[in-house]
Order: C-alpha cells, then structure tokens, then sequence
C-alpha cells in the first residue's frame, strides 16, 4: 500500500467503510448484529487490510419495541457507533438517507437490522464493485428469501412489473443490502425529497450497476411469519417507485395513440376513395366516418396527453434534483483491487 | 480589540474579557456578551498589519488595563480576567509571511497575557482560543479527541503552532481551545462569510459562485451564532473547570457541497449556478468530518436547515453587527465575495 496517494486517504492510508442500518423493531438482533459487525472491523484491522470500518450508523426510525436504549449501550463502549435518532417514524429509506448523509465513508454500506444481511458479505460486495468496476452492488439472494415460494414469487413479479413499467432495468436488482460508492450515495441521498425512491435516485448518478448472489435469508419471516412488507407498504414502494421514474408507460400510451391516428388516416384515405370512385361500396353510410373520426381524435388525445405527461415527467424529475452531471473520483479502486488480487494469490 | 468589563459595587466580582479579532466569530461572540447588558465594553486599536505598531498598541491596553482604579478591583473576591483570540486575516490559503506575521501579533498579546498575569497576582487568567479543526486535521474524517493534528498547509500549521504556544505558558493560566470546523453566517458585509452565506447572497443574484473544491467534498458546517454563544457561556461559567481544555466545535454531521446546494436552493426558491476550479494553490478538496461523540456535551449546534435560514433572513434583511471601532459599508453588491 505504500504507493497510495490519493487526496482523502492520504492520513489514514485506508479506504474508509461506513455500515447504515435503519433500525425500527431490532431489539432482538442488534447485540448479535454489532458483534457482526465489530467482528469484520476486528478481521480488516488485524490483518493490515486497506480497510477501515470507520463508523457504523444506526438510524432509529422511532422504534418502539426498546430498540433505543440497546442502541445506546452499544454506543458506550463503542466509539465508532453512530446512533441517530429521528424525531418520528419516517420509514425505512427515509432512515437509510439520513444515515447515508450522516457518514464520511469512501464507501457506504446499507443493511437490514434483522441479521438478514450478514457483515461478513461486505468483503464480497467490495470486491465484486472493484473486480467490475462498478459503482453500487446489490446483495440478490442466491436461494429463497422466505422459504416460501408464494411470497418469493409474488416479490420477483412486483419487481419485473414496475422494472417495465418505469424502464429502469435496475429494478430487478433493488435490495436494502447495498454497497455504494459514498460520494454517490451522499449525493443520491441528498437530492431524495419525502417521495423519491432512493434506488431510482442511485440510478440518476450512476449506472455502473451490478448485483452479486448471495445466501440472504429473512430470519424473522421464517420463524414468525411476520414480513415487514405489507400489500399496503408494496403498493406504497411502488408508487415511488413510478412517480421518481422517467414512466415508460406514459410513451407506450402516446405511442398507442399514434398508431390509432395513423390506422384512421391510412383508413380514413381509402373510405374518402371508395366515397369518390366506388359509392356503390359502402352498404352503411356514417357509421365507418364517425369510428374513424372518434379514433383519430382518441389518438391525437392520447398523444397530446403523453406530451404533457411527458413534459410533466421532465419537471418532476428536475424538482427531484435529477442531476445534469456528477463527477465521480474511481482512483481509489485500484487499490482495494490490488488487494483483493493479492489475497486471492496467498 | 474589544474590552469588556464588569465590577460590581459590592465588591464581589469583578471580570475582564479582551476580545481580539471581530470577524465573523469575533462578532458572534461580541453580539453575545452584549447580549448580558451588564458589560461596559471600549475599543481599542490593535494592529495585526505591522508588527512593531501592535506591540505599541499592545502597550496602551496594558496602560489602560493596569490602572490604579482596576488593578485595587483585582482583589474583589471574584476576579477573572479573560483574552479571547480569535483573530487574524490568515485563511486556508495564506501563504508562509501571512502565517510569520500573525504568530508575531499572537506573540505581542500572549507577552500581554504574561505581563498582566504579574500585574494582577490576585486573579484567575483564561485564554480562549478559537482554533481550526480543518487547518489541523485537513484530510482526516471522524475527527475525535485523540486525533493526532497532521496540517498540510501553512494556515494549519499556524494553529498548530498557536496551540502549541499557548501550552507553553504558565500552568496558573487557564487555557481553553475551541477548534471549530467550517463555521459559516452573516455579520456584515466585507466580512469572511464561509460557502453557505456565498451561496445565499449570489444565488438571491443569479451569480455564478466558484468553488475550489468538488461537489463530494465533506465537510462539518457550524453557525457562527452556536459559536460566538457557546464561547460566552464558557465566559460566564466555566471559570472554576480544569486548566487547560480542548473543544471541538462542529455539527456532527458531514455534509457535501451538493447537498449544501440543494438545501440553499429549497430555502432560497431559486438555482445556485456553481463554477468549480482545481487549482494547487488554491484546492480544497479533502474531506474534514467529526465524530459527533467527540463533542461537547453542554453544546447544542443548530440544524443545518435553520441554519441556512437565519443567515438567509440576515442577508435579506440586511441586518448588520455594530462593532465599536468597525466602520461597515452599507450592503454594496461589488463587495460580496462570489468565491469560495
């Protein structure tokens, strides 16, 4: 490592990790979870890697279940704990966005408080956005999340569903167990208002994105039953979801609607020529002149519609705070690459 | 520099605070102990241009402060005298001479604080100075107690060596640093405002704000009020902790020059146009952040969002701190700094 030189690793001569987790009814997995934690910080520590967990976040998302004070025992003898407090229940990206712009981190990583997500995976994600040169890894399950085919199915169809309906083909791979380079995600993060999506918002800086399988499994479904999704919450997600979208559908509409004037052109050209030459043609008069009136002026409708839409779209999208160009600093991957090399070598 | 003093006619205490430097958070702090209303304050000139003009005015404020009437009140059952320093026109680009001739004026008013300390054998001395978490950690995140200072430019290694003199001094003398990280607010035009003020005041004209720095660069911001309050009330009632303390002064909170943008933009209603540079003389692009454990526990910073709203209020309102001996212009546009 001695040849690192870059700006903001030059005193602490590490690239610089900060874990966010949202905690809302974590009680019961946080002693375990920060153990997890410590335990990576510990491993990346003693054996001189070019890493430093230099803070983990924890977000308490107005937890009722007495998540707080366990927060904050853990805080005492751990100076790297970070815990903020949020003055109500915001939701649980609403949480990650605040932890996200609470940390100093080269790299940030986002995870569940339900041991869902294991730290030891961070090694995993770190080294997949510097094999591929990418700039956010989402954790996808390897095998079922639930142990539940029902549920796992229905989560996959949600996603293809609104991956189509907003032409974001990312969507597939939103996941809450995300590695993301951290100037991107301070930025993402604050550009999000009440109702942008934060994955959408992650799309708008980068699209050097990319997903790793791994052995994820949601701990408190299988033994309780219980998911933290409820139909109400999915429709909710997926609302933001299409409302921060460039909405694909929008131009499916408009483009229905050329066709339909269009067809009542083309149609409309060939009944004036049989009205002109061959009157003898048309056994019904009116009817076919009245569709194809209706159909011409439905489509031009639909399309004047989709350009409002459409014009609609392009100004929610800039008081979202889409950017129209961010810079990104990637000089530091190579290190965390080299590393990664070398390990993999002994 | 600013004399503040209070004697009550009992003769139970008795308090003199020298304030040096009414800039951004001299200012602060002046508008809070005035605040009290139970101090008499004077100007007198202190010039930090030329050396030997300083050590002249530096003898006319040991005159004044050792005459008979307030050297017979050092002996009141409360007696505290208190210099405040928080002078200087060194920024984080000033170069080598900048940094020689502010530690020459720093010398003048530490050999002032020596003196005095002789002459008022009965009182308890505080100096309080107001240091830069930035100029000494620059580059380094989570900044916390035991962080070791590491500067990398002349105006860091000018704290560095302010701290380090201001250690040296008689151990009787209470020494109390206050290392602050980006403090920004409005005072007064013709006045250091900080990124959060310069963005405001071009943003309200459609002007282009330049900033040496990238969109990404973090940094801890802190309003000049938090300071300039929390200094007074270390004045008021902090007299009987420990000799020496470090504070660090910040938010807690990293922010990104984008997300200053967009928090500027909201409150202001309009777009900010920004120019970034990279120059090496002038680059500032590495991240200073602080870990909020490290900070003190009886400090309450305000919000970044109020923030950048009292100091919106200020500009618009024009609102400009009166500080004997400053003769501020009224709000001339040319005199706005578009940098940063």
């Amino acid at each position: 490592m001695a040849g690192l030189h870059h700006a903001n690793i030059g005193i602490m001569n590490k690239i610089a990790i900060t874990t966010v987790t949202p905690v809302y009814s974590g009680r019961n997995f946080l002693p375990e979870l920060i153990v997890k934690i410590e335990q990576v910080r510990d491993r990346w520590r003693n054996t001189q890697a070019p890493l430093e967990l230099i803070e983990a976040i924890f977000v308490n998302d107005a937890s009722e279940d007495g998540s707080l004070p366990v927060l904050y025992e853990i805080q005492k003898t751990r100076p790297w704990v970070n815990v903020i407090n949020l003055s109500r229940n915001f939701g649980q990206h609403q949480a990650t966005i605040a932890g996200i712009l609470h940390s100093s981190g080269d790299w940030v990583v986002t995870m569940d408080e339900d041991l869902q997500h294991d730290p030891s995976h961070i090694d995993t994600l770190l080294e997949s956005a510097v094999k591929s040169d990418m700039d956010i890894i989402y954790a996808n399950p390897e095998q079922s999340v639930h142990e539940n085919p029902l549920r796992d199915w229905t989560s996959r169809a949600f996603k293809g569903l609104v991956s189509y309906a907003t032409g974001n083909p990312h969507v597939r791979e939103f996941n809450s167990f995300r590695l993301i380079r951290g100037s991107i995600a301070r930025a993402s993060g604050s550009v999000c208002s009440h109702g942008t999506y934060f994955d959408v918002a992650l799309c708008w800086f980068s699209s050097r994105i990319s997903s790793v399988k791994l052995p994820l499994k949601d701990v408190r479904f299988v033994e309780s039953g219980k998911s933290g999704y409820t139909m109400r919450k999915l429709f909710s997600h997926a609302r933001r979801m299409i409302v921060s979208s460039e909405t694909k559908i929008v131009r499916f509409g408009a483009a229905i609607g050329f066709f339909a004037m269009f067809v009542a052109v083309v149609v409309g050209a060939k009944i004036l020529f049989n009205k002109l030459f061959y009157p003898e043609s048309i056994p019904v008069e009116g009817w076919t002149s009245l569709f194809l009136a209706l159909m011409f002026f439905s489509g031009l409708l639909a399309i004047l519609s989709g350009i409002v839409l459409e014009y609609i779209s392009v100004i929610l999208l800039h008081i979202q705070g889409k950017p129209t160009f961010f810079v990104v600093d990637r000089l530091t991957d190579r290190f965390l690459l080299d590393y990664y090399q070398d390990k993999k070598k002994k | 520099m600013i004399i503040f003093q209070r004697k009550d006619r009992r003769g139970k205490e008795f308090k003199i605070i020298l304030l040096f430097g009414t800039g951004l958070i001299g200012t602060s702090i002046y508008n809070s102990i005035n605040r009290q209303a139970v101090y008499s304050s004077s100007y007198f000139p202190f010039n930090w241009n030329c050396p030997e003009q300083g050590k002249k005015d530096a003898a006319g404020i040991f005159q004044y402060l050792t005459s008979d009437f307030l050297v017979s009140c050092s002996h009141y059952a409360s007696s505290q005298i208190a210099f405040v320093w928080c002078a200087g026109k060194a920024g984080f680009t000033a170069t080598k001479k900048i940094m020689n001739d502010e530690l020459i004026s720093y010398g003048t008013v530490l050999d002032l604080v020596r003196r005095i300390k002789e002459s008022f054998s009965g009182s308890k001395i505080f100096i309080h100075l107001l240091s830069s978490s930035g100029g000494l950690f620059e580059g380094q995140r989570l900044i916390h107690d035991e962080s070791v200072p590491q500067p990398k430019r002349f105006y860091g290694h000018l704290k560095y060596v302010q701290e380090q003199r201001l250690m040296e001094l008689n151990d009787e003398i209470a020494k109390k640093v206050y290392r602050l990280t980006s403090v920004y607010g409005f005072v007064g035009p013709g006045q250091r405002m900080g990124l959060i003020p310069t963005l405001i005041a071009n943003g309200m004209r459609n002007k282009v704000s330049t900033i040496f720095g990238s969109s990404s660069t973090l940094r801890d911001y802190v309003l000049n009020e938090d300071v300039g309050f929390y200094i007074k009330k270390k004045l008021f009632h902090d007299c009987g902790s420990g000799n020496t303390a470090i504070y660090l002064l910040g938010s807690g909170k990293p922010s990104s020059i984008l997300e200053i943008r967009h928090f500027v933009e909201e409150v202001i209603g309009r777009k900010i146009y920004l120019e970034f540079r990279k120059t090496s003389q002038t680059e500032n692009t590495l991240d200073i952040t602080l870990n909020s454990s490290a900070l003190p526990v009886d400090w309450s910073p305000t919000d970044i969002i109020s923030g950048i709203r009292l100091v919106k209020e200020g500009i618009i309102s024009g609102k400009v701190s009166r500080v004997p001996g400053k003769n501020r212009l009224p709000f001339v546009e040319d005199k706005m700094n578009s940098t940063w």
